[in-house]
């Protein structure tokens, strides 16, 4: 299977290409999940990893609440319609989250835009980091 | 980064322009100045984005409270054109009615069909504006 390439995903998506978007959200422990967003935010590819996020995130035989490492390190900046999209996607997950660690690498609006979308939903648990070894 | 230079770039949102851009963020070392640029570029972006939602929502408030004052105007003419073919015709419709007086009532009927159309599609929030021509813009119905 090919990597996550820097491009649109969507709006139809290939069998091929909705696997490869599950496998970028994944369970790394019983109680933590690593979400690694993709280049270019679309809504096709949103729904998708957000479907995965969904069902890791409430499957009845792990742990109620989850960590989730959100890798936005490699994303380009979500615009305003996107940033609104993101909280509606994340709103009925936060009951079944316990932390969010967001990782940004260098980039200083990918981090103030993590800032803008997890303020507006009221959910402080969230912190964010450089690194993915800083977050641990 | 300056309290005045900050304060210029508020001024310009406030006026709803902005001249940050990702480039210019990506330009500055100081980690802590790129950080209040993309806060006030996202600040602008936001807005002008509720600005917009605010217009669409203000437009189709508009354009339903037409829609549905013009549709209460034609069901009141086309309740009367169906009352007098009614009584063209006083032995009502059936197949020895005169054929002009059936085509007059059907379409009265698929008038009034569309009327209703119109109706249930008011009440529903799958309706959006899409550009038509020369700056007019039409109704978009989703799944339509």
């Amino acid at each position: 299977m090919k990597g996550i390439e820097n491009k649109s995903y969507g709006p139809q998506l290939s069998q091929e290409e909705i696997n490869l978007l599950s496998s970028q959200v994944t369970l790394l422990k019983s109680d933590t999940i690593l979400y690694e967003e993709v280049y270019k935010l679309t809504e096709a590819q949103l729904e998708v990893m957000f479907k995965k996020l969904h069902e890791l995130l409430t499957n009845a035989n792990s742990p109620q609440t989850k960590k989730v490492i959100l890798d936005i390190s490699r994303t380009d900046k979500p615009d305003a319609k996107t940033r609104e999209l993101l909280k509606f996607l994340w709103k009925p997950l936060l009951p079944y989250v316990e932390h969010i660690f967001i990782i940004t690498g260098r980039n200083a609006i990918a981090n103030v835009a993590a800032r803008f979308v997890a303020s507006s939903l009221g959910f402080s648990n969230f912190s964010i980091h450089r690194t993915r070894e800083e977050a641990k | 980064m300056t309290c005045e230079e900050v304060l210029n770039y508020i001024i310009e949102i406030n006026e709803g322009r902005c001249s940050i851009s990702e480039d210019l963020i990506s330009q500055k070392e100081d980690e802590e100045h790129q950080k209040i640029l993309a806060g006030l570029m996202l600040l602008h972006e936001d807005l002008e984005h509720k600005k917009e939602q605010a217009l669409i929502t203000e437009k189709m408030r508009a354009a339903k409270a037409l829609v549905i004052t013009y549709n209460h105007e034609i069901r009141n003419s086309i309740s009367v054109a169906k009352s007098l073919c009614h009584k063209l015709h006083k032995r009502g419709f059936d197949e020895s009615s005169p054929e002009e007086i059936l085509k007059i009532d059907g379409s009265i009927e698929r008038t009034l069909e569309v009327l209703k159309k119109i109706e249930k599609l008011m009440e529903g929030d799958d309706i959006d504006f899409e550009d038509y021509y020369n700056g007019a813009e039409i109704f978009n119905i989703h799944g339509e």
